[in-house]
């Protein structure tokens, strides 16, 4: 990164996959090429403009290993995504990073893993799956298991994916929605009734969940309950940010900033913070 | 600490002889209110014993300030003005530059803040001191020294058409004349009497936060007059065509500053926001840069439209948290 960690480097727009349909959601991956090559880990994130509209916060979406390029996974929400959702492959978007812990992938060697995620969630989770089925990393790591959560069939992303996430050793992939609808043979309902239904060794376990913040606190209590460890119960939050540097003041909960000693933690570590996130 | 004695009119000439090289700030009625004002002719120095109205803080880390401007196909970080001389600067407002060294150029040891370092570096400060407390201060209680402080590069104190000037750093040499004299006595700083020593969770919750901040309207005067609230947006402008991105002053006291963009607000209520206040500048500065970032200038209670009093607000935790 540059001495100066306000100042972006130009990327550019090589390919824009459409993920979702619904006409709740609209989001899109962005496939980038940075001017120079950005090493990330799992889990953190950059800040990345539209000159003239505006910066936003966003997740690593892709697999740190490939070097050549980074993916962003972005929904359109107001001004910046807006403005970032009206350009073309060959445009160019600006971004600084990488920011943030990670996930302690070191950490989490010799454990199983099990996946929460709702919605938009599963973008800054993707990373670390790919990063764990790797093929030089698939065997520091135990069971997978994932549940994947959408409002509606047609809001679940990187669903061109799952067949190959699956097709890795001892990965099984189940997906649910809200609300039943015609021709859907899969899970129904919120994540945390479901995660019981489903074989795992508690004691051996990484929870991890991403999410809206009653999600994360919804299926933590669940995990806590199947016998996961609230230090091995792991998420990633999501707050307002501007700088990315611990000096903006806008991501603090307690003493600590999102922006420098998160966005990961564990719930452990949550449940010893102030309840103000 | 070497001590010289000159007159004001001498001081004046040197003083303006600097002009060239510093963008000079010093007390100043000019535009009314006593202010830190950019002046151009020392005759339009203020010398009084008032505090100013706000904070020196605008000299390195200006309310708007461009930090890079956007060609075709490039970015230019903005380059840096004129050496600031901040002249009469009050100890309390010396102490709140330690709050923004540990801020931008130290917390949490991770980053340093290119636009306020080359600024900071290049800074002189002149201070001056007080002969009494005004009402609403209470710098004694943070454990200052209202007649002098040493954290700047030189001291100035007006004595009828006499000027005494203490030289502190090296940086002060030579830009006065003068005839040396015996060096000043300085006092002992008084004891820290208001501080926080609770941790964050003993009073996150159980204080009555609702009822000390119930006549807070959300004006943001607080955080804007307050020489150590550094909190800031970045923005966006166009500039004949060309993009420039801006650093500007925000505020923890409104109520879109930890809005996000889906709707949710982890801090609803204006009760919150004055938590957050009080707790930053004396719970989790402290636990990260360990300096409580209050001054004790009196500034956010002078001004408040709402009588609110950070001053009694901690008097009033130390109290309910065992600490009379
Ligand atoms: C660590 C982290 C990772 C994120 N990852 C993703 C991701 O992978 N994909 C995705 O679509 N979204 C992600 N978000 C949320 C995303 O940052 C916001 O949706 C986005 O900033 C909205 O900007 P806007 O200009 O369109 O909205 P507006 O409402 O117009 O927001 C204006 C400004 O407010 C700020 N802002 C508003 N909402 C948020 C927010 N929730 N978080 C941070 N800043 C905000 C931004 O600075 C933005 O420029 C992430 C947020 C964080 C903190
Ligand atoms: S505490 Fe007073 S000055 Fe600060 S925002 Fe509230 S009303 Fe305004
Ligand atoms: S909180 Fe109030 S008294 Fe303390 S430094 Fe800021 S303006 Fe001065
Ligand atoms: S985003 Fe600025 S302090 Fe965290």
């Amino acid at each position: 990164m540059s001495m100066n960690p306000y100042l972006p480097i130009p990327a550019r727009i090589e390919e824009i996959i459409q993920e979702t349909t619904s006409d709740s959601q609209d989001v899109k991956t962005y496939r980038l090429k940075p001017k120079t090559v950005i090493d990330f880990m799992p889990g953190q994130f950059v800040e990345c403009s539209v000159p003239g509209v505006g910066e936003s916060t966003f997740g690593f979406a892709s697999n740190p290993l490939v070097k050549d390029g980074i993916e962003l996974t972005i929904k359109r929400t107001g001004r910046v995504t807006q403005a970032i959702h009206m350009l073309s492959a060959g445009d160019t978007l600006w971004i600084r990073g990488p920011f943030g812990n990670g996930f302690p992938v070191d950490f989490f060697e010799g454990h199983d893993l099990f996946f929460v995620v709702g919605g938009l969630g599963l973008a800054p989770l993707r990373p670390l799956i790919e990063y764990v089925l790797d093929k030089n990393n698939r065997d520091k790591y135990g069971k997978i298991n994932m549940m994947i959560a959408a409002r509606t069939p047609k809001d679940f992303i990187f669903t061109y994916d799952y067949d190959r996430w699956a097709s890795c050793r001892d990965v099984h992939i189940y997906q649910t929605i809200d609300a039943a609808v015609p021709g859907w043979d899969k899970f129904v309902g919120f994540p945390n009734n479901l995660i019981k239904d489903i074989e795992f060794d508690g004691q051996n376990t990484i929870g991890l969940i991403c999410g809206p913040p009653i999600m994360i606190k919804l299926n933590a209590a669940a995990f806590k309950s199947l016998g996961i460890a609230t230090d091995r119960i792991y998420t990633t939050l999501e707050m307002r940010m501007t700088c990315g540097l611990g000096k903006c003041g806008k991501c603090n909960i307690g003493h600590r900033y999102v922006c420098l000693d998160g966005p990961v933690f564990s719930m452990k570590e949550l449940d010893e913070m102030p309840g103000e996130y | 600490m070497k001590r010289i004695k000159t007159t004001k009119e001498a001081f004046n000439k040197d003083l303006a002889a600097l002009l060239d090289k510093f963008d000079v700030f010093a007390p100043s009625t000019k535009q009314g209110k006593l202010d830190y004002l950019n002046i151009t002719d020392p005759e339009d120095i203020t010398w009084t014993d008032d505090l100013p109205y706000k904070s020196p803080k605008e000299t390195v880390f200006p309310r708007v300030e461009e930090i890079m401007r956007f060609t075709k196909d490039d970015v230019v970080p903005t380059a840096n003005v004129k050496p600031v001389l901040l002249l009469g600067a009050k100890p309390c407002d010396i102490e709140s530059f330690d709050v923004f060294d540990g801020v931008f150029t130290s917390e949490k040891g991770l980053y340093i803040d290119p636009f306020y370092k080359e600024r900071r570096d290049k800074m002189l400060i002149i201070g001056s001191g007080c002969a009494a407390k005004k009402p609403g201060c209470f710098c004694d209680e943070r454990g200052y020294d209202m007649t002098f402080s040493d954290k700047c590069d030189a001291f100035v104190a007006l004595d009828g058409d006499d000027m005494y000037i203490d030289l502190i750093t090296d940086r002060a040499e030579g830009l006065f004349s003068g005839s040396d004299c015996p060096p000043r006595e300085v006092n002992k700083a008084p004891e820290t009497t208001l501080k926080i020593d609770a941790h964050e969770n003993d009073i996150f919750t159980t204080m009555p936060w609702e009822d000390w901040a119930m006549s807070c309207i959300g004006c943001g005067t607080c955080t804007y007059v307050c020489p150590t609230c550094h909190c800031f947006d970045i923005r966006d402008a166009d500039d004949k065509g060309e993009v420039t991105r801006c650093r500007l002053w925000d505020s923890c006291m409104y109520s879109n500053f930890t809005l996000h963009a889906g709707g949710t607000n982890p801090r609803t209520t204006q009760a919150a926001r004055y938590r957050q206040r009080v707790m930053h500048k004396y719970v989790y500065l402290r636990d990260n840069i360990g300096i409580t970032a209050c001054t004790g200038c009196g500034r956010c209670i002078r001004l408040c439209p709402g009588g609110i009093n950070i001053h009694d607000t901690v008097k009033d935790i130390m109290g309910r948290t065992g600490k009379k």
